[in-house]
């Protein structure tokens, strides 16, 4: 039968333990949001003149406490062109907490696509817009939320809005492809907005250990030092 | 013999001239003598035995009145019913709803009403200066104060020698209420989007405001000064609330309907433009209802609380993430968390998330902050949050709307050709008879017995004639909020104006309570009629209910102004001689005959009038008026009247026998007084009970759906009794609550009844 030992290097490394808050389990939160977006054009003009950009409108980072934190990156101010193919950065948000909180952060990025009819005759334009929207959440508490506006600029009562939006443990996408078709006057000009917004929330505190955890503990240490011994023992 | 609606209304006016007769100056036994002529002249309209006048029929027949917008329209509020109804459900048992653990469930968990007896009663003079409201000694000599456990010897709270007689001495009277125990109250300062679900408040009272919700110096949970009328039923109610304050058109952000300058809700324009908007939902009475209480100081909000606040704490939160939802809950067990063999708490949702699948969008997914407030310290508010008080209102109003106990055993009886229901036994039968002989029938009118159902009763009262008039005796039943009847104020006979609905039945004085008599949060009367009278004499601006402009002389159970000269004294009303001009609106299916009787005096006639001291042409009477409440399920929502003073239906019957407690100015006298037949017969007063007992659903006494719900946890007292409690966690000055555990219920029920309240007593 082997004697269990508990020497002074235990002592301190359990000692250790408690003082730096091993007696609490750490039960992060997180969130991170994105939002990609592309548009395109099926057919391309020559003479129409198209700008593409994002700006960045609003940075909230909400109330934090404790070690919560939250980041945000968001597209550059111009998208990658190809041909008729308009790619923005990845826009995302992420947030993290294992003693603390992130209350109410809110960012928001507007993307817009301009049209210029350079040409002597109308011409219908025809736009595609493509999104794909997700959020993912973990720890004792998450929440967060992408929502997405896209609208003319000559109508923006007819906004269509669209959410994708995940709660407490899950995570959820909102993938598709939308048609936009209008059309342009010689000379005139519209431009294409997209609204994008991403809120979070996390939240996260110390979760005592139940006693049967430290017991748990106690036993393993042992075991470890135990081991330890007998290998160092051990011969051949 | 049947009479005519003229006739009928000729009665009225019979008794113009009683005011020629000096009144004021009589024995107060002789002020009841025109109502003996009045029972003699309705017992010759109709005597027999089988009752007179209106008869009740099935709630089947009545409809919910329809809240136009909410859900039809081409840009409907509520997109998701379904969704909708669970919000409403969980939102109204959510204990996180209050500052401190009260739900609106807390209040109405019992057949939608309270049914807790310790720490209920509420002191008297309500109405008076805050220095008269004090707690009294019971009828048995106990202390009727913070904590005290109410007994079957404390009831009723008014108590004669003979209490079949009116003019038996008094034996014990209080103005004390039994309501419902609320919160610990304190002044706001934050809330928590996650953790506890208490609400940050300064719990210190101070000082030097004098507190009676307190024992040896630890502050109790306060009471209500009313009692809690029952939820089921209520969406018939034109108006809700004792004082008919929570207004039947709901701003989406308070009680008050178009009073409200500062009401409104913020409405998404485009992506990136939002707008305060007035809204104006008629026939929402129940949500305007909702939006108080979470805000009330009593009931359940720290003082200073706000809608957006409540919002904030919630909308992240899974809804009754502390109370158990029974898996087959037939609102919530879709969504709970549950199994048949492991109840579990919450459910598998936030409420931010039952929002944007119910409420349209336009009201939610605006994403910029900045234009909603920013409570000090925290983030800015968001739309959502904004509007949470119409999401919370709305969402409840449709959950309430599935609360119809349409399955009484007087709903399920078939009828015979008189419309009598065949199967019921013959106690019940006589105590039919004896609702209507006794005239109980009148204001407890309709399928959902109350006037108050004025919508409702209104648009069936052409297919079911039966349930508003028998044989000649008609009660007139129209969209009037208004209405005339006779009244004796100040000992004078006078045909004045009552609110539709309302009525004073002497129960207690005046100055314990006002009741319709008061005024709202910016000094306009509750009062339609006030109203009303204001109109007519050209002062619009006083005007702030739009039901007051739509109100129809010609439609007045009693003559009002008329176009020529009667040959009877008509001292209550206005004719030619006064000045008088055809009324406004329009005059199709007028209920008195329009070619006489579809007049109102000239705005210069009506401000003459009003400006005298005693007019008894421009009387309106309103002080201690309260709705007249529906009588379904009455067996299981005691204790009774506006001030719980009466814990059974025995007693009850006493207090009607013997024609109400006080004479106050606006009692209804011609609908109490004293009953005759049933201050001679225990039998009659006992077959009247055992009818009113027809009225129980019994999906209501065993809580099957739609009044099935998830487990609450309610304050019930305090430890210790009401001479010393223990002081409690929540603060230190506050003392310990006691709670009353209710399971959750799924949609088949309990096999546990609900009991009436008496059986609650202590010994």
């Amino acid at each position: 039968m082997k004697t269990i030992v508990i020497n002074k290097k235990m002592l301190v490394a359990m000692t250790a333990l408690t003082l730096f808050g091993v007696g609490n389990s750490q039960a992060n939160s997180s969130f991170n949001s994105q939002a990609a977006l592309g548009m395109s054009i099926g057919t391309l003009p020559s003479d129409l003149l198209i700008n593409g950009s994002f700006q960045q409108a609003l940075a909230d980072n909400g109330i934090i406490s404790g070690d919560g934190s939250v980041a945000a990156v968001f597209p550059a101010g111009l998208p990658t062109v190809t041909g008729g193919n308009y790619a923005f950065d990845l826009f995302s948000v992420s947030g993290h907490a294992a003693n603390g909180d992130v209350s109410g952060s809110t960012y928001t990025g507007w993307y817009s696509l301009g049209f210029t009819n350079q040409s002597l005759s109308a011409m219908s334009v025809s736009l595609t817009l493509n999104y794909a929207l997700a959020t993912a959440v973990s720890g004792q508490f998450a929440d967060s939320s992408v929502s997405l506006d896209y609208y003319m600029n000559n109508d923006p009562s007819a906004n269509v809005f669209l959410n994708a939006s995940v709660f407490g443990q899950t995570s959820t996408a909102n993938n598709d492809a939308k048609i936009i078709t209008f059309n342009l006057d010689p000379g005139s000009t519209q431009t294409f907005h997209s609204d994008v917004t991403i809120n979070g929330n996390v939240s996260a505190s110390p979760v005592p250990l139940p006693a049967a955890l430290w017991l748990f503990l106690t036993g393993l240490l042992v075991m470890v030092r135990g081991t330890a011994n007998y290998a160092k023992n051990r011969t051949l | 013999m049947p009479v005519s609606n003229q006739q009928i209304s000729s009665l009225g006016n019979f008794f113009e001239t009683f005011n020629q007769f000096p009144w004021n100056i009589t024995m107060t036994f002789f002020r009841h003598s025109p109502l003996a002529l009045l029972l003699l002249g309705a017992a010759l309209v109709n005597a027999h035995a089988t009752g007179q006048g209106p008869i009740p029929i099935s709630l089947k027949t009545l409809s919910v009145p329809e809240v136009p917008g909410l859900l039809n329209g081409p840009d409907p509020i509520v997109v998701n019913k379904t969704a909708a109804i669970a919000l409403g459900k969980a939102l109204f048992w959510d204990t996180n709803a209050g500052s401190d653990g009260m739900a609106c469930g807390s209040c109405h968990f019992h057949a939608g009403a309270d049914r807790r007896v310790k720490n209920q009663v509420s002191p008297g003079g309500q109405s008076s200066a805050a220095s008269a409201q004090q707690f009294s000694l019971s009828a048995v000599n106990t202390v009727l104060g913070p904590n005290h456990t109410l007994g079957a010897g404390d009831f009723p709270f008014h108590q004669r020698q003979d209490p079949l007689q009116e003019f038996s001495p008094i034996k014990y009277d209080t103005d004390n209420a039994v309501g419902s125990s609320g919160t610990f109250g304190g002044e706001f300062n934050g809330v928590n989007r996650f953790g506890s679900g208490i609400d940050s408040c300064n719990r210190i009272r101070p000082p030097s405001v004098p507190d009676l919700f307190a024992i040896g110096g630890i502050g109790t949970r306060r009471v209500t000064p009313r009692n809690a009328p029952s939820v089921i039923n209520a969406v018939f109610n034109h108006r809700n609330f004792w004082d008919g304050r929570a207004n039947n058109v709901f701003n989406g952000s308070s009680s008050w309907g178009d009073r409200d300058p500062n009401a409104g809700v913020w409405v998404k324009m485009n992506a990136r433009t939002v707008s305060k908007q007035r809204l104006h939902l008629l026939n929402a009475s129940l949500a305007s209802l909702a939006v108080a209480p979470p805000l009330n100081t009593t009931e359940m909000a720290c003082n200073n609380r706000t809608l957006k606040a409540i919002g904030r704490k919630l909308l992240l939160r899974r809804p009754l993430e502390n109370q158990k939802v029974d898996w087959n809950d037939s609102v919530l067990g879709r969504l709970s968390l549950s199994s048949a063999v492991n109840l579990k708490p919450g459910l598998n949702t936030t409420y931010a998330n039952l929002i944007q699948q119910a409420f349209n969008n336009k009201y939610w997914s605006y994403s910029a902050i900045g234009q909603f407030g920013t409570p000090a310290g925290e983030a800015p508010y968001q739309q959502i949050e904004a509007n949470f008080g119409m999401f919370f209102g709305l969402a409840i109003q449709l959950y309430e709307s599935t609360l119809i106990s349409d399955e009484s055993p007087f709903d399920k009886s078939a009828r015979n050709a008189k419309n009598q229901p065949i199967n019921l036994t013959a106690a019940e039968l006589r105590g039919l008879d004896q609702f209507r002989v006794n005239s109980c029938n009148l204001c407890h009118i309709g399928p959902n017995f109350s006037s108050a159902s004025i919508n409702a009763n209104a648009a069936i009262a052409k297919t079911h004639p039966e349930a508003f008039s028998s044989q000649g005796f008609v009660i007139n039943t129209t969209t009037n909020v208004v209405n005339r009847t006779l009244l004796f104020p100040r000992n004078t006979a006078v045909t004045g104006f009552i609110d539709t609905g309302f009525a004073s039945i002497g129960v207690a004085r005046e100055t314990a309570d006002i009741g319709l008599g008061g005024v709202d949060d910016f000094g306009n009367p509750l009062s339609f009629s006030k109203q009303y009278l204001q109109l007519l004499a050209g002062n619009t601006g006083k005007v702030v209910d739009g039901d007051v402009a739509k109100v129809r002389a010609c439609d007045f159970q009693e003559e009002f102004a008329v176009n020529f000269k009667p040959s009877y004294l008509a001292t209550s009303m206005f004719t030619p001689d006064q000045g008088v001009m055809p009324q406004p609106q329009g005059t199709g299916n007028c209920y008195l005959p329009a070619a006489t009787n579809a007049f109102v005096p000239t705005p210069a006639a009506a401000l003459a009038e009003l400006n005298k001291p005693n007019t008894a042409r421009m009387d309106a009477e309103v002080k201690a008026s309260f709705k007249i409440p529906s009588l379904r399920n009455i067996e299981l929502t005691g204790p009774y009247m506006h001030n719980g003073s009466i814990a059974t239906l025995e007693q009850v019957v006493e207090f009607y026998t013997r024609g109400g407690n006080f004479m106050d100015d606006a009692k209804q006298v011609t609908r109490v007084f004293q009953l005759g037949e049933l201050q001679m017969s225990a039998q009659k007063r006992a077959d009247l009970v055992a009818f009113l007992k027809t009225l129980t659903d019994d999906r209501v006494r065993y809580e099957e759906a739609p009044f099935d719900h998830p487990e609450i946890l309610i304050p019930n007292g305090h430890a210790g009794d009401q001479m010393l409690v223990t002081p409690g966690p929540l603060f230190p000055n506050l003392a310990k609550d006691e709670f009353l555990l209710v399971p959750a219920v799924g949609a088949t029920g309990s096999a546990t009844p609900l009991l009436p309240f008496q059986d609650y007593l202590a010994p």
